[in-house]
């Protein structure tokens, strides 16, 4: 069996991560690493605990999320920081691309297509959730 | 010079009494005339004038008498005085004589001193009056010549309007030559209706005080009026017999002219100034509309995208509880607590469409799918709406995508529905019915809101469109209005069209542009050229590529490059290495295109094969490939334009 993916969690929302370590503890392939409050502490807690993917929360006080996405790139390249937000524009999928960025997640969407992009991502892919295709689409 | 002799006429048939009469009266001053009977008298009296007629009573034929009476009837002659000769001085005589207007007698035989005495108190009277005559003809002919002089027009008529004489100046003005003699009426020099004021209201105001001043109109000789400035001075004459008037007229039509030049510029200088005032009261309005537009579109946005984060952990929660095994009761709670949190979700993402002004430009270029559209619009539809009043759809699944952004439309629909709902406020029950269909020409797609409200009269209906109309009390709305909502269908080359009557609904019909789109261009059946080989060596890369290119509704063919021959576009990092079969490829067809992403921009490549560096910025890499496609595939490029 595969060894399951780590996960943490970068987001002010204590109510949302909450809800998201208790959705995820039990799930299989998935080990929940933990969740950072405060975006000045995720580099730390990154190399601490060594994620395979961190889902980043775009909009938290006291940081450019875009810019900690290289930052993290740089201390652990093989971490794959998806974007995690309820701000859903094709422009900031743009700039998570630019930012080096795996992936781009709704929190509209299903916890189900939040899973399957997860494991996406840690497979090689660049993944958009269904919430931000239908953005990204519509965008020429 | 001596001034001519002043002449008496004698009239007596006795030669020897006329040699008599030229002995005692005639001298320097003096000629005497003879005339030897009363027939000759009124024959020298036709053509000459005298001082004075000594006129002998006992003559054969005619007599002094019969005489004296034909003189006096004569109008030239009527003054002239009569000095009565006779030699019978019976009083009888002398008072016929007076009573025939002569002035005095003399009887025979003469005393030649009283003779003389006589003659000249007359001829010192005559001469008198005379040279007054003179006078005041000397006055008149330069008062006459002043007249003629003057660039006037002046006329004088009698009490009952009939020309007496007129201004030569007057004579031009209206014109009528030297030698034409002009109308004798005064009507004639006036326009009907200015001549009528003035002998109903003018001429008695200036008997009254004498002038008159003011403004009139006269007419010429061809019928061309003139506005002219007059003065009216009324004359009294001393001997009764009514008044007589002189009327002085300017012409001021060149004034007239100059003041309404300056009246047509003040006119277009307040048109003006009207224009760029509701100009830019309606400017000012829209930006005001806009700036509440959007500020709403913020704040909806916000609270939608607070409420999705909100609803996410209570999801999650949900999705963890709905796996317990729970009685059948929670369960069903359990459902019923996902379907609301559905429909919030549904509210939170349509509350997000809200976030951009529909005028803005930089939102055009999105599409919008209906089907999926329709689902996040239909909750924020029924709230609008009062209750009983409901919200019917048909919205095919099968329609194309329209080239119109979401936020675009949801605004447009939001707001005629909630028209239509205001218009139904007071009604118990209605509904309100959304659909849409392919429009006739198939190049656009109609959505139609249609109720079954109180409709519009046709003068409202006229003017709904127009910015800044209400029939509404102004309260505080998303604002949008017909207007904008016209504006911003417009700006994506749509149209809308308004069919109402009062008590029969109103339908508001939007034709909406379908997009050209990949997907479009894909159900049409060319999906070989749908189709993007791309092979790329980096798993990110390619990733973010095939994102890109199905967002363009493309099909992408992950197999390694040599191996696909049915596509026209490859996207390749595997250059140099490879770049001879990479230019055989392109060479294969004229539409061949290739994208090459690489490190640096000295790697050779060929004629069709476009160098985009993989650092380049994904907005930028998104324009360079769709240019790449548009070149490969020609025949969609006029969608990738739009």
């Amino acid at each position: 069996m595969k060894r399951p993916i780590r996960l943490m969690c970068v987001d002010d929302n204590r109510l949302m991560a909450d809800a998201l370590e208790r959705r995820l503890r039990n799930e299989d392939g998935i080990e929940w690493v933990g969740w950072v409050e405060e975006a000045s502490r995720a580099l730390l807690a990154v190399r601490e605990s060594q994620p395979d993917v961190v889902l980043l929360d775009i909009d938290m006080p006291g940081q450019d999320c875009f810019e900690l996405v290289g930052e993290i790139a740089q201390i652990r390249p093989e971490t794959r920081v998806i974007m995690f937000s309820g701000h859903v524009r094709a422009d900031y999928v743009d700039r998570a691309i630019d930012a080096g960025a795996w992936g781009y997640a709704s929190k509209n969407d299903r916890i189900g297509d939040l899973l399957d992009a997860i494991g996406r991502a840690v497979a090689g892919e660049f993944v958009i959730t269904p919430d931000v295709a239908s953005e990204y689409e519509a965008k020429k | 010079m001596a001034a001519a002799r002043t002449k008496i006429l004698v009239v007596d048939d006795l030669p020897e009494k006329v040699i008599v009469y030229r002995s005692v009266l005639e001298d320097d001053g003096i000629e005497v005339v003879a005339a030897s009977s009363g027939a000759e008298a009124l024959r020298r009296l036709m053509t000459e004038e005298f001082a004075v007629i000594l006129l002998d009573i006992n003559m054969p034929g005619m007599d002094g008498f019969e005489t004296a009476s034909l003189i006096r009837s004569r109008k030239k002659c009527a003054h002239t005085p009569i000095i009565f000769v006779t030699a019978h001085a019976d009083e009888l005589h002398a008072l016929r004589g007076y009573s025939y207007g002569a002035v005095d007698y003399i009887l025979a035989p003469i005393d030649p001193e009283i003779l003389r005495t006589k003659v000249r108190v007359f001829v010192e009277l005559y001469r008198q009056a005379a040279s007054r005559i003179a006078a005041v003809e000397r006055e008149w002919a330069l008062l006459s010549d002043l007249l003629d002089r003057t660039s006037d027009f002046v006329v004088r008529v009698d009490g009952s309007m009939k020309v007496l004489r007129l201004s030569a100046a007057g004579r031009r003005m209206l014109g009528y030559g030297e030698e034409e003699r002009p109308p004798v009426h005064l009507n004639a020099f006036f326009e009907p209706v200015a001549f009528e004021a003035m002998r109903a209201h003018v001429l008695p105001a200036a008997r009254s005080t004498g002038v008159w001043l003011g403004d009139s109109i006269l007419r010429t000789r061809t019928g061309r009026d003139i506005p002219v400035s007059q003065v009216i001075l009324v004359h009294t004459s001393p001997e009764g017999g009514g008044e007589s008037y002189s009327i002085v007229a300017r012409d001021i039509s060149a004034k007239r002219e100059v003041e309404a030049e300056l009246d047509r510029h003040r006119a277009h200088l307040e048109e003006l100034v009207r224009e760029r005032t509701s100009a830019l009261e309606q400017t000012h309005e829209r930006l005001r509309l806009a700036d509440r537009l959007a500020s709403i579109g913020t704040l909806a946005a916000g609270l939608g995208h607070d409420m999705g984060n909100l609803l996410m952990p209570i999801r999650m929660r949900l999705d963890m509880l709905e796996q317990m095994p729970l009685p059948e009761e929670a369960q069903a709670d359990l459902r019923a607590i996902a379907d609301a949190c559905e429909y919030l979700k549904r509210l939170s993402r349509g509350l997000r469409n809200f976030a951009l002004n529909p005028e803005d430009r930089r939102a055009s270029g999105e599409k919008t799918n209906l089907s999926k559209w329709w689902p996040e619009m239909a909750p924020f539809l029924q709230n609008v709406l009062p209750r009983g009043i409901n919200v019917e759809s048909d919205i095919p699944e099968d329609l194309p995508n329209l080239a119109i952004p979401p936020h675009v439309l949801t605004q447009a629909v939001y707001n005629i529905v909630q028209n239509a709902g205001d218009a139904m406020k007071s009604r118990e029950t209605g509904r309100v019915r959304v659909s849409a269909s392919r429009g006739e020409n198939g190049s656009d797609v109609i959505v139609e809101v249609a109720d079954d409200g109180p409709g519009m009269t046709p003068d409202v209906l006229r003017r709904c469109m127009e910015p800044l109309y209400t029939t509404k009390t102004r309260t505080l709305s998303t604002g949008l209005g017909l207007a904008l909502i016209r504006g911003a269908i417009h700006n994506v080359g749509g149209s809308i069209d308004i069919q109402s009557e009062p008590g029969r609904g109103t339908a508001v019909r939007l034709a909406i542009p379908v997009a050209i789109d990949g997907e479009a261009a894909a159900a049409a059946g060319r999906d070989d050229n749908r189709r993007v080989c791309v092979s790329l060596k980096s798993v990110r890369n390619r990733a973010i590529v095939r994102t890109m290119l199905k967002s363009r509704g493309f099909e992408v063919d992950d197999r390694p490059w040599s191996a696909v021959t049915e596509c026209s576009l490859i996207v390749t990092d595997e250059v140099p290495e490879r770049g001879e079969e990479l230019d055989e490829f392109v060479r294969r067809g004229p539409n061949r295109r290739a994208v090459v992403l690489g490190n640096s921009d000295s790697q050779a490549v060929g004629e069709n094969i476009t160098f985009i560096a993989s650092n380049t910025p994904a907005a930028e890499l998104r324009t360079l490939l769709d240019a790449a496609i548009s070149c490969a595939m020609p025949e969609t490029a006029a969608g990738a334009a739009r």
